[in-house]
């Protein structure tokens, strides 16, 4: 009798909240948790203490520290978001495969984030996910991002960290499988309504046969919305049934704060006396599940943002949204997914803060009717190599036969060896100072008077074999 | 005004416990300890005692005097018995395990010498009730729970009972004290959740502060949240206070119903999206609605009423939490306000102090933005006890002495932690819109961090400071002094060399990161000084002009005598003129200055010279005024502290981001003569004109750029060279350009200065006397010092050497010191460059990647700049501003095997081990079989011992092609022609073709032969992946192919060669494509630097603390290299063995350090201090102990 080959353990590891309503980073690991299980076994592990959803194929759980360390023994990959190096040291010695996922240089967005706040407080959040990112970089076998010009700026970063040496280059002179794109995706499955209608006929000042132009997320700083306000203003002039939908103005997450952006957009719609009548404003979370909702009873898909640093590497998921429900885009251009809609005829892009070039561009796309349906014609054609399954066809096909980066490993770790752990660094202090809480708490006083025993041993025992 | 009063109502009322304990310990200086606070909050409370927080945890805080914090777990406190006089813990009884609670209070008292206080919740069925239904509202809000009340639910609250029996069991006397009235705690708990959710943050902290201020009697009721218990209360301690019975008494079960009713009302009445504290809020009518009922509901809804009018300002209570006038001053639409510290100096000033303080408490900016500091020097004339009964909000920094003005604003500034400082004489006072103005002209990202304001004199009739003015020698003046307010124009944001430091606004973090006011200067000068230093460091002084204070004519100091004042003028002068000009100026001007003191202390004095002539007066003593001593005093100041002003010196001129001439012209009047008595005037004349002193204050003549070409000028090029002269040809048209080149050039540059260097002094000497130094980012290695200079540092990235050089050495051993050494190379440069350019926006990406990982995306730069083009934008290879020529027959008609109608492809340039011609030269017979007249012509495949290293597969072409019998009949293989000799072959040909393999480095590269072809519209065949590829496609001029396939290759090269109609059509675009890329476009970024280079150093003044931990181990090395002087080859050196020894590792280190790049060198140096530190201290004692013995033997 033949044994089935075992199938690969993996652990997707997120820091969003796993609860009915899903913010985009989330949304990401439980795709590549759902794809991966069609050939692994996967658990989804959340690094909140909020975990409420669940799925037939995979196991989901919120990780504590001693969890994660049960979870670091199954499993054969990790594919990580976010913080968990930061906040589980450890895993940076583990001998398992380890894929970062960095889809987004969130250190560029915590620079417009926090733009107007504390100088102290901004120059430490930069500098603290900077390097929980060169962590990543440095421990990842396998780093993932969304586009290739997150790519070639990902490149960099690890230039500067020695990961482009003759190892990882010799595997592989094109770097693929050092860094590769896998970038959003949708669901295969088109959208379907869920039930009653939402926007059309049911928002007051939307009637039914109004032409609605969608905001699909929400109005952070580095967006725009104002240009689009006003050339919506522009637009209605002259046609009376436009209108805009903003379907997100709060995140479900309540540490993100509403920013100065939407509190403008609003003021200005006020002033201009759109509020309610052209322009309006949902004041709550759509839930992930009924988002398709608005995308199909609108007609268009827009996003405006300015000319900044972080849009340049930013893959806007909402543009995926409309795609997914096959609305025509309106965009501003510089980012990879303007590209795109540039490239493919999609819909239309507009330069940076061109009030009358985005008025002219919606108005095609909402007006011109063959403009329009050349638009939906290709949007129609390309879905099919947006889907979830493409988009991370890398990580699928890399988690078939996972494999440690030729430089990292247990083959060149005395190449290059781990920084020599010390009894009190003061780079690990907040580490540690973390670990002896949760120790505490699990299990007293007496298990951390062990643990520091047990590493004074350690700390020791490589002192006399080191030198 | 209560340390806590702002923060949370919870913590307030807990601590309020801990306040009436140490109240009944009396005066005396305590120590304290705090269990299971993070933060630090004692210290706030009890300033004057030794206070001291434990917990396993530690909040980020800055370090406080007199305040520690230790990392310990409660049950095993790191002291011995008896350390503290009172031991206190809040809200921490609860987290610990159940069974364990007395085992932590026991170790409680024994640290305690005296009382121990455990604040705390404590088990009863109301207070957890109120915990589950805040902490569902919480869940309900905010989508997860609140840690510690979820905590409490989990582990169990204490037992009250339990606690006490066992105090009783061991004969401990306790005191038992409440606060937290459970209907305020879960009626406030709810609406500052709703707040917090609503994300109205202001709200949320004034719901506090008006809680504290108004219920904090009020809520001592019962039933209470929290107990508190005083275990072995002092003598002195009262009992507590009566707690209000009317309310709810002991009948839990009602007491529970009313809480859940007020519970769910309450959270009915905050519906989301509205602001509560409106007055048609739904709170407001619920509030409305049951106030007048009776029993605890009622009385909670008049205490939310109370809490809510006094937030909206109507019934804020009397007496004064802040003076001013409750009117938030307007606000600026997008930045938020920063915060202001308000520095005043206080020597027995308190005739003017009433003035000054009460034109600050009328300011209109945000009061909650301002704190005003006063350092009282010593006063004895009643000043503090005016501050202590009328402004209790002035914080008083006591000095025990005079210390004089600029310590004591250093001192004072120490105390703040605001955003900006502004410091303001005493006997000043000001407008109400002084702060705002001031604030309106402060600008850090176009430098402005220091705003200066404008002072008139008392009555507002003559100005007293709007411009200063400094000549040569140091001596700072008020422009316009004294002259009637109409008369002096003035400018809004004009550029000042200094503020007056009796009216300014600075930048915090810049003013302490100068090191603050010079305090050697004890008074006078030191705004100029701040200023001048300001220049010198690359920011700007900036005139407010509507920012206006009023100044009583020197109030405070007129009152010391001239002498005592003339001393420090002109010892204040001196340290400027020694410490701030660059070395080359400070030697020109140091002379003249004390022959010019000289003159000023004779004639001041009034002394005469005839007596000292050989047949003058012959008496030997002379009377003289002190005021003329006072120069020679202050002349024999500077020379006793010589040490310290030039360390002083050092850290000014280390930190340099601008040229001194554009320093000097902000000077205004360099040349105006302190006196104007006409002998002074003459001698001042006659020794500016000695020393040339004119020159050095002319108008400079604009921007100086340095660029540094690594490679031969002359007529055949390396690519590195075209574009580095190329860029300095293109730059030279609007500013001064000196071209470095390592060997006497071959040709001549049209408008640069061609200087060559043989060595890294050369290179040294000429980039300092440069502004702009603009490199090929690998001379950095070897020419390391070059990142010393002052100037503006422009490291130009066109190429990706790092994939070229992993590229070139396959196959070889590479250690992995070599391939870590190459990224640290690139680190270096990016750590220590102004300012990048590179070739294309794919490349700046990757760069991007690189300078982010290296901490140079950082915030102020992005404040400034949030496309981060002023840190890395892109200078695309270039072509020349003219069309081809063709200068002569090369190839067609020419060359055997080419006739004059061949169809020609142009292989433009060499082939290094990236490109794949192998696969050209396979796709070429079927080529030649469908296009019989092709020819392929490779120029600068010409392999020679040289070259072939490095191009293996250029030789494995040329072998393939003569297996193929291609070579010389239908391939051939040129050399490299000369530069200006490549626009006829381009010309000659009809096609372009470049092939390369699918790596990593073809994404980022720019293949300029690409941009050739272009030029000559020749239409292009190429490989996809690179960033010109992408435009060939885009703008279709040619085709493009995949990497590695024979197969398309010859379909496309075939197509094109045989449809003459579209090889024109794209020539056409291509020529106009070409328009675009002419360098005189391509160099315009750094146009920029060049018109205001000091903006672009500015990215270096933000560099992280990197660049400073380097200068630390820069300055270790310079100590090192001294004592190896004097070690090595010393008159005095040790055993000849030992100093060859030293020699050896002294070598064996420096040769390391020349092949080890930037973070290597810096761990060796460090090492190598270290070792050579040791050997230096055993060569001194043998020295000693020479010397000793010698002496003995003179005895």
């Amino acid at each position: 009798m033949i044994e089935p080959a075992p199938r690969v353990h993996v652990v997707v590891v997120t820091g969003e909240p796993l609860k009915e309503q899903l913010a985009g980073p989330a949304i990401r690991a439980w795709e590549m948790a759902r794809l991966l299980s069609a050939q692994a076994d996967v658990t989804l592990a959340t690094l909140s203490p909020v975990c409420q959803r669940s799925h037939p194929e995979f196991r989901t759980t919120s990780a504590t520290d001693a969890q994660l360390r049960r979870l670091e023994q199954w499993c054969d990959v990790v594919v990580f978001q976010g913080s968990l190096l930061e906040y589980h040291p450890w895993f940076v010695q583990s001998g398992k495969v380890l894929v970062a996922d960095v889809y987004d240089p969130y250190h560029l967005e915590v620079l417009e984030q926090l733009r107007g706040h504390d100088e102290g407080l901004r120059a430490r959040a930069v500098e603290n996910n900077r390097r929980s990112l060169n962590t990543q970089l440095q421990r990842a076998d396998l780093v993932l991002c969304a586009s290739d010009k997150q790519r070639d700026f990902w490149i960099g970063h690890l230039a500067s960290l020695g990961r482009v040496n003759p190892l990882t280059y010799d595997a592989d002179p094109s770097l693929q499988s050092l860094i590769t794109v896998a970038p959003f995706g949708f669901p295969t499955e088109p959208p379907v309504a869920t039930g009653t209608p939402v926007l059309k006929g049911v928002v007051p000042g939307i009637g039914r046969q109004d032409k609605v132009v969608l905001w699909g997320g929400g109005v952070y700083n580095w967006f725009d919305p104002l240009t689009l306000v006003r050339a919506m203003h522009r637009l209605a002039r002259r046609h009376t049934d436009a209108r805009l939908f903003f379907l997100g103005m709060k995140h479900p997450n309540p540490e993100v704060s509403e920013m100065r952006a939407a509190v403008e957009t609003r003021a200005l719609a006020d002033e201009l006396g759109l509020t309610g009548t052209v322009v309006h404003f949902n004041e709550s979370w759509v839930p992930y599940d009924r988002r398709q909702d608005y995308l199909l009873e609108s007609d268009l898909g827009v996003t405006t943002h300015h000319d900044h640093v972080e849009t340049a590497f930013s893959f806007r998921t909402r543009v995926l949204d409309y795609l997914w429900a096959g609305l025509p885009v309106v965009a501003t251009r510089g980012d990879s997914l303007a590209a795109l809609v540039e490239r493919e005829g999609l819909g239309r892009t507009v330069p940076e803060e061109d009030v009358a070039a985005l008025e002219l561009a919606l108005e095609e796309m909402l007006y011109d009717e063959p403009a329009r349906d050349a638009a939906r014609a290709a949007v129609a054609r390309v879905a099919p190599d947006l889907a979830w399954p493409v988009a991370l066809r890398a990580l699928t096909a890399f988690c078939a036969a996972p494999v440690r980066a030729p430089d990292r490993g247990e083959n060149v770790a005395d190449r290059f060896p781990a920084p020599r752990s010390r009894l009190l660094s003061r780079a690990t202090l907040r580490d540690d100072l973390r670990k002896l809480r949760s120790q505490l708490t699990e299990g007293g006083p007496t298990h951390v008077l062990q643990r520091v025993a047990r590493r004074a041993r350690r700390v020791r025992d490589e002192r006399r074999s080191g030198s | 005004m209560h340390p806590l009063i702002n923060e949370s109502f919870d913590r307030f009322a807990r601590y309020q416990h801990v306040e009436s304990v140490r109240a009944a310990l009396g005066p005396v200086p305590l120590d304290i300890l705090d269990v299971g606070d993070p933060y630090g909050t004692l210290d706030r409370l009890f300033p004057d005692d030794r206070t001291v927080s434990a917990d396993v945890y530690a909040e980020e805080l800055p370090p406080r005097e007199r305040h520690e914090h230790v990392l310990a777990s409660g049950f095993e406190l790191p002291f011995p018995d008896g350390s503290f006089d009172l031991v206190t813990c809040h809200d921490t009884l609860e987290h610990v395990p159940l069974e364990r609670k007395t085992e932590f209070i026991a170790e409680l008292l024994r640290v305690s010498r005296g009382p121990v206080l455990v604040v705390a919740p404590f088990a009863d069925p109301r207070t957890s009730r109120c915990e589950e239904m805040a902490n569902a509202y919480y869940v309900a809000r905010l989508g997860y729970e609140m840690y510690q009340l979820t905590e409490h639910a989990a582990s169990g609250l204490p037992d009250l009972g339990e606690v006490l029996r066992w105090a009783e069991d061991q004969g401990i006397d306790y005191q038992l004290r409440s606060d937290g009235w459970l209907y305020h705690w879960l009626s406030f708990m709810i609406l500052k959740i709703h707040l917090l959710s609503e994300q109205e943050h202001d709200a949320h902290r004034r719901v506090d502060t008006a809680f504290n201020l108004l219920l904090r009697d009020a809520d001592r009721r019962r039933p209470n949240y929290r107990r508190a218990i005083v275990l072995r209360p002092p003598a002195g301690l009262e009992p507590a206070p009566i707690e209000a019975e009317e309310a709810g008494g002991d009948d839990v079960d009602g007491d529970l119903a009313r809480l859940a009713s007020l519970a769910s009302e309450l959270s009915i009445a905050l519906p989301r999206g509205t602001d509560a504290l409106d007055d048609g809020s739904r709170l407001r009518s619920w509030v409305a609605a049951h106030r007048d009922g009776e029993g605890p509901v009622a009385i909670a809804a008049q205490d939310l009423h109370r809490v809510l009018d006094a937030i909206a300002g109507l019934d804020m209570p009397p007496g004064p939490p802040e003076p001013e006038a409750d009117e938030p001053g307007p606000m600026a639409d997008d930045a938020p306000l920063p915060t202001v510290g308000v520095v005043l100096v206080n020597l027995n000033g308190a005739d003017h102090l009433r003035d000054c303080l009460d034109s600050l408490a009328a300011q209109d900016y945000p009061r909650e933005l301002v704190e005003v500091v006063l350092v009282d020097n010593d006063s004895t004339d009643g000043s503090r006890e005016l501050l202590a009964e009328r402004y209790p909000w002035v914080r008083v920094l006591p000095q025990d002495s005079n210390t004089g003005f600029a310590p004591a604003v250093n001192t004072g500034v120490a105390a703040l932690d605001s955003e900006c400082v502004v410091l303001l004489n005493n006997d000043a006072r000001v407008e109400p819109s002084f702060v705002r103005e001031l604030v309106a002209g402060f600008d850090p990202g176009s430098g402005a961090v220091c705003v200066a304001a404008r002072i008139l004199s008392w009555d507002g009739a003559t100005i007293d400071f709007i411009e200063g003015a400094v000549n040569y020698y140091g001596m700072g003046q008020q422009m316009s002094y004294g002259q009637p307010v109409a008369d002096v124009p003035v400018e809004d944001g004009a550029e000042l060399l200094f503020a007056c430091g009796g009216a300014m606004l600075i930048h915090r973090q810049t003013f302490v990161d100068l090191g603050g006011l010079d305090p050697g200067f004890f008074a006078y000068f030191e705004d100029v000084d701040l200023g001048w230093r300001l220049w010198v460091t690359g920011h700007r002084v900036v005139l407010a002009e509507r920012a206006v204070a009023y100044h009583r004519m020197h109030g405070t100091s007129g009152r010391f005598p001239l002498h005592q004042r003339y001393v420090l003028y002109e010892r204040n002068a001196l340290r400027m003129v020694v410490k701030n000009y660059s070395d080359e100026n400070l030697q020109r001007v140091l002379a003249p200055a004390l022959l010019l003191a000289v003159k000023r202390a004779l004639l001041r004095g009034g002394l005469e010279r005839a007596p000292y002539d050989i047949a003058g007066d012959p008496r030997t003593e002379e009377t003289v005024p002190r005021l003329a001593l006072a120069h020679l005093h202050a002349i024999g100041d500077i020379v006793d502290d010589l040490d310290g002003l030039m360390r002083a010196r050092a850290v000014i001129q280390r930190a340099r981001r601008r040229p001194d001439h554009e320093v000097l012209t902000r000077f205004k009047r360099p040349m105006w003569p302190v006196m104007d008595d006409g002998a002074y005037v003459r001698a001042s004349e006659s020794v500016t004109r000695a020393f040339g002193l004119e020159d050095l204050f002319a108008q400079p003549q604009g921007t100086h750029a340095l660029v540094v070409c690594n490679d031969g000028v002359g007529e055949r090029m390396s690519g590195p060279a075209i574009r580095a002269v190329e860029i300095a040809k293109n730059l030279a048209s609007t500013t001064r350009v000196t071209l470095a080149v390592p060997t006497a050039p071959e040709v001549e540059v049209p408008g640069v200065t061609v200087a060559t260097f043989e060595d890294e002094t050369d290179l040294r000497r000429l980039s300092e006397s440069a502004d702009v130094v603009l490199f090929q980012g690998y001379t950095l290695q070897e020419y390391p010092s070059l990142a010393d200079t002052s100037a503006v540092l422009v490291a130009d990235l066109y190429d990706p050497w790092l994939f070229e050089n992993i590229e070139l050495h396959t196959g070889e051993v590479m250690g992995d010191a070599v391939l870590r050494g190459d990224a640290a190379v690139l680190n270096r440069i990016i750590d220590e460059c102004d300012f990048f350019v590179c070739a294309s926006e794919r490349q700046r990406d990757y760069w991007l990647g690189m300078l982010s990982a290296r901490h140079r995306l950082t915030q102020a730069q992005y404040a400034t700049d949030p496309t981060l083009r002023h840190l890395i934008d892109v200078v695309p290879f270039g072509l020349p501003d003219r069309e081809p020529e063709r200068r002569a027959r090369v190839l067609k008609g020419i060359h055997p095997g080419i006739a004059a109608d061949a169809k020609l492809v142009l292989w433009g340039g060499g082939a290094w081990d990236w490109f794949d011609p192998l696969t050209l030269v396979e796709a070429w017979p079927a080529v030649v079989e469908q296009v019989p007249d092709a020819r392929l012509w490779f120029l600068g495949l010409h392999l020679t011992t040289d070259n072939v290293k490095h191009m293996r597969v250029a030789h494995r072409a040329t072998v393939r092609a003569a297996e193929l019998g291609l070579t010389d009949t239908s391939v051939f293989f040129g050399d490299w022609v000369p530069y200006d000799l490549r626009e006829s072959y381009l010309l000659e040909a009809d096609l372009g073709v470049t092939v390369a393999r699918d790596l990593a480095e073809t994404r980022l590269s720019f293949r300029t032969r690409v941009l050739d072809y272009l030029w000559a519209g020749l239409p292009v065949v190429t490989t996809e992946g690179d960033v010109l590829s992408d435009l060939v496609r885009n703008e279709r001029l040619g085709t493009v192919v995949p990497p590695g396939d024979p197969k398309a290759l010859t379909d496309a090269l075939v197509r094109l060669l045989q449809n003459p109609v579209q090889r024109a059509e794209m020539s056409q675009r291509s020529r106009t494509v070409a328009q675009g890329f002419r360098w005189s476009v391509a160099v315009e970024p750094l146009r920029g630097v060049l018109r205001e280079p000091w903006r672009w150093a500015q990215s270096r003044a933000y560099r992280p603390r990197a660049g400073r931990v380097t200068e630390e181990l820069r300055a270790v090395f310079e100590d090192v290299t001294h004592r190896r002087g004097q070690i090595i080859s010393g008159p005095r050196a040790p055993l000849a063995a030992d100093r060859a020894a030293l020699a050896e590792s002294v070598e064996r280190t420096d040769r390391i350090l020349r092949d080890y790049p930037y973070l290597v060198r810096a761990v060796y140096r460090a090492r190598k201090a270290k070792a050579l530190g040791a050997r230096g201290a055993a060569a001194f004692a043998v020295e000693r102990s020479r010397a000793k013995l010698a002496s003995r033997r003179r005895e």
